[in-house]
């Protein structure tokens, strides 16, 4: 591939090492973050309204959460060494942790949707026969027991989980930006600010996609869109990406204002190589338009026809979701169009369609979760016309 | 001619390995298979016969000086550097900077091919005021960044301080590349593991210096060994004005420049 | 248990749980079987890398081990103007063409201009007091006409002056 190169850039520089592959890992991380959010506010903070979309949030962190590891073991050199994160984690690096983090939040999720599942697959267990009944009695554990007290005691777990999640979850994401923010040799990366950043839009991303999800799944399966949850979830779209945005303006200016050394970097940064995807993506189509649409949506719900409420909150939410994987790739890929001499910069990054990292395999990492989520929807569906 | 006059005497002929110690590393090489390693290193078989089993790694420090005023910018050093250690086309170990500032003080730098094969006499646009070339390298910091976020610990620094990666336990993340802050780490497209300049961990450990250090044709590098008091780089360090690069970032480099150009990071 | 006791209708609980800690035990066991057999000898690393990183090949010999065999140019160099300068420099590393003794592969010799250019173009970030010259201005000062091999003309790379 041809790149041009502007400046002194130090001979090693000139390779792009964190590949689309590590914009995908933070947006997928950021997905699974965010729609488990979503789900503990129904069950710790109680917000009733969400309960239509409540299990379909767990569905969605449990589906997405094995795909957020893919691109990582695509992206590594060695990945059948991929385990050494574990086997020999090297408690200095930001990213040893990931190991630990990863399987104790994918427990957390698998027991959570298990407890929040199982009256559903201890009934489909009795209910079906054969092979279909062999699998739901193995997910039931064998024991078929839904006697209020049982049940009871799965609400109990539920809550302590869902409550146990929160910060898991902010841990999980807040660590992904951490894992950039504290690199003190990339002057693009190196702000405290960063974990905060990147947590606030992962549940930003969290919530447009539970929007779409919802949306679709409810088409499909003939039901009508709950007014109280999209209300709801706009509403809380709305206020997460107001502050997601705020910060990201925030780190910008200060570093502006400052006039600090990384600016001669950053600021050309801003203006050239990423002009389109920070400022006409990231800001505008990304940032303002959905701000508007949303602001539309909580201002003036109560008078909207139910179709063009559910139409706007669905264009916002895309939008976001683009906003989104534009500041993941501004982040990661931005970081690499310089280099560390402070004194060249690579003019553009194209992935290829077809290389190892290339755009061809994103797609397919993106895909896979939405599979998984299909196959889940067979095996236990999440949304219920009884749900209001 | 005056062969003398880099007054350095690390940088002449014999590399400190006179015929003499030549042979008995030879000699010695019975003796490994005899009596193990010294500092308890079991020699993987069929080792290359010079493996010195009398270094000990506690007994030494190793650091490096860079003259940026004796420097001529032939390349000698990132050519032998490929040659000795397969580093793969496109990357680099080490290689060197050609700054030129005009009147403004405004520097035009560059690096084609990282210097390997000298440098062309391009224009630098302006009227050059001041030029001179650095020869750059990994640093083996003191306080690393590089093997701080390693996250299977296959980077790490020996206690004769040198930074080195093992290429049977890296993942190939590429996050030590990225934590650099010096561009002196890469993938090797060949291994797909990090790579990087490990002071040719095989000669210094055996009686040998660098081979970017044993090319050199002005000594404008040296290694040196903080340890022996006898070492000439010592005396250096204690009584020239040196300096490291970038050191707000306070990586406390183990590579020290003299004569280095504020334009230089 | 009773039936009336509160656990007995944690049976599912109590399952899930002693699936977990199973899993968590199993993982625990591959973990120490993974684990590389020399780490944290020295350090949180694998103490074995040690060893094999010094026993990587040495491929360049310094102008000694090209005595044995090339005495005469050796000694050319050692007392003329290059005697800093090496032959693994001009030519190549030593083990690309001889080991232990043994004649192993041609070694390269470039009879060319660009060779000494490399050190003796004149450019303007060299030392000053380091011999450089403008190639064609130089050979015609000397009487000569630039060629890709016109050095070798007047100087002999063992011994320039
Ligand atoms: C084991 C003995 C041995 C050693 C050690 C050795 N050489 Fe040679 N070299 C030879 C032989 C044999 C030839 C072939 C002579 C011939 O072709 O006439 C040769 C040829 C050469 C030639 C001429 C090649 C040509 O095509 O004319 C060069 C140049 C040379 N050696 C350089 C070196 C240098 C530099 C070193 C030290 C780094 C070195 N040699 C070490 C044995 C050796
Ligand atoms: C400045 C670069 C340079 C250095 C240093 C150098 N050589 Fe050479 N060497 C040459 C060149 C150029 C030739 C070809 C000369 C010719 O064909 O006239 C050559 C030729 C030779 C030959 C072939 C003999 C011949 O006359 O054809 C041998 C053998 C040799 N060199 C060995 C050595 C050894 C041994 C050393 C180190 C002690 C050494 N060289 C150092 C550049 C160098
Ligand atoms: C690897 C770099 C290198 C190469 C290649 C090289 N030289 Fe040199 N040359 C030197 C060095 C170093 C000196 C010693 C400079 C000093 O004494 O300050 C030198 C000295 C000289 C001198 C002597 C100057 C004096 O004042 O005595 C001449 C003439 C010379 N070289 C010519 C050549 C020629 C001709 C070639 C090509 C065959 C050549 N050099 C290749 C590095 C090189
Ligand atoms: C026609 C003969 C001739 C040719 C051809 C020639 N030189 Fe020279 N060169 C000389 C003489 C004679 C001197 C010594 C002049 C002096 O001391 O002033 C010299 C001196 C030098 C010096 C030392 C200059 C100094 O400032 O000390 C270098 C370096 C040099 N030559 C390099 C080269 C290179 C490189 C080439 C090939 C491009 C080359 N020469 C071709 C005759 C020649």
């Amino acid at each position: 591939m041809f790149t041009e190169l502007t400046g002194y850039l130090f001979p090693n520089d000139v390779h792009i090492s964190w590949s689309l592959m590590i914009v995908m890992y933070p947006y997928i991380t950021g997905l699974v973050a965010g729609a488990f959010i979503v789900s503990s506010l129904y069950h710790v903070f109680n917000r009733d309204e969400l309960k239509p979309v409540g299990r379909l949030a767990l569905a969605t962190s449990l589906c997405f959460l094995p795909a957020a590891m893919l691109p990582l073991l695509n992206h590594l050199g060695h990945p059948e060494n991929a385990l050494n994160i574990i086997v020999t984690p090297n408690f200095t690096s930001a990213m040893a942790g990931f190991g630990f983090l990863f399987s104790a939040y994918f427990i957390l999720v698998v027991l959570e949707v298990w407890f929040v599942f199982r009256a559903d697959i201890v009934r489909l267990a009795t209910e079906s026969r054969g092979l279909k009944q062999r699998f739901y009695s193995l997910l039931a554990l064998g024991v078929y027991d839904v006697s209020e007290a049982a049940l009871a005691i799965d609400r109990r777990f539920i809550r302590v989980l869902a409550a146990l999640g929160i910060p898991m979850a902010c841990l999980l994401h807040g660590y992904v930006g951490f894992l950039f923010g504290a690199l003190k040799a990339n002057p693009w990366w190196s702000t405290p600010l960063m974990p905060v950043i990147f947590l606030f839009s992962a549940v930003v991303s969290g919530i447009a996609m539970l929007i779409v999800l919802y949306q679709i799944g409810c088409r499909f399966k003939g039901i009508e869109v709950d007014r109280e949850a999209i209300s709801s979830m706009a509403r809380w779209l709305w206020l997460f990406m107001i502050m997601s945005l705020t910060l990201e303006i925030l780190e910008i200016m200060t570093l502006s204002y400052e006039r600090a050394e990384e600016w001669e970097v950053i600021g050309h940064l801003l203006t050239h190589q990423l002009s389109i995807s920070f400022i006409s993506v990231q800001m505008v189509i990304g940032g303002l338009i959905p701000f508007i649409l949303l602001m539309l949506v909580v201002t003036m719900g109560g008078v909207m026809h139910d179709k063009i409420r559910n139409t706007l909150t669905l264009s916002a939410s895309l939008l976001l979701l683009l906003q989104v994987l534009s500041m993941r790739w501004n982040v990661v890929i931005g970081g690499q169009m310089f280099s560390k001499s402070m004194r060249g910069f690579r003019e553009t990054y194209v992935p290829g369609l077809y290389e190892k990292e290339g755009v061809l395999a994103a797609v397919a990492i993106f895909v896979f979760p939405f599979l998984l989520l299909t196959f889940f929807e067979k095996v236990l569906p999440t949304l219920k016309k009884s749900d209001r | 001619m005056q062969d003398k006059k880099n007054g350095c005497d690390g940088c002449g002929d014999g590399l400190g390995l006179t015929r003499r110690t030549f042979l008995k590393h030879l000699t010695t090489v019975s003796a490994v298979v005899a009596s193990g390693a010294v500092i308890g290193l079991i020699l993987p078989e069929g080792a290359a016969g010079a493996v010195d089993s009398t270094y000990d790694w506690t007994r030494h420090r190793w650091v490096y000086l860079i003259d940026t005023r004796a420097c001529i910018g032939c390349g000698s050093c990132a050519r032998a550097c490929r040659a000795e250690n397969d580093v793969p086309e496109g990357n680099y170990r080490t290689w060197i900077e050609r700054y030129r500032m005009n009147a403004e003080g405004e520097a035009h730098v560059d690096s084609p091919q990282g210097g390997e094969f000298g440098f062309e006499r391009i224009k630098a646009g302006g009227d050059v005021r001041k030029a001179f070339f650095v020869p750059k390298l990994c640093n083996h910091c003191a306080a690393t960044p590089c093997t701080q976020v390693c996250p299977v610990g296959a980077s790490y620094t020996t206690r004769d301080g040198v930074v080195l990666v093992d290429k049977e336990h890296c993942i190939g993340c590429g996050y030590c590349v990225q934590a650099c802050p010096y561009g002196s780490r890469f993938i090797n497209e060949e291994t797909h593991t990090a790579d990087k300049c490990t002071w040719c961990y095989h000669r210094l450990t055996n009686g040998r210096k660098t081979a970017c250090v044993d090319i050199c044709p002005v000594g404008a590098r040296i290694i040196g060994d903080r340890e022996n008091p006898d070492d000439p780089i010592n005396e250096i360090i204690a009584t020239q004005r040196i300096h490291v690069l970038q050191p707000e970032l306070l990586t406390k480099p183990q590579c020290y420049y003299s004569g280095l150009d504020m334009e230089v990071r | 248990m009773r039936q009336d006791s509160p656990l007995w209708h944690a049976k599912h609980v109590v399952r899930a749980f002693l699936l977990l800690i199973i899993a968590v035990i199993a993982l625990v066991l591959l973990r120490s079987l993974l684990v590389p057999d020399s780490w944290g000898q020295f350090g949180w690393y694998r103490g074995d890398n040690i060893a094999e990183q010094r026993a990587k090949e040495q491929r360049h010999g310094g102008n000694i081990s090209c005595l044995e065999c090339h005495d005469q140019e050796y000694e050319t160099i050692a007392g003329a103007g290059h005697a800093n300068v090496k032959c693994e420099g001009c030519h190549a590393p030593v083990a690309l063409h001889a080991v232990d003794g043994e004649w192993v592969k041609e070694m390269p010799v470039r009879r060319e201009a660009e060779l000494c250019l490399n050190c003796h173009q004149w450019l303007d970030a060299r030392p000053r007091a380091f011999p450089q010259v403008r190639p064609r201005e130089h050979v015609e000062e000397q009487g000569g006409e630039f060629g890709p091999a016109v050095c070798f003309d007047c100087h002999d790379p063992h011994a320039p002056l």
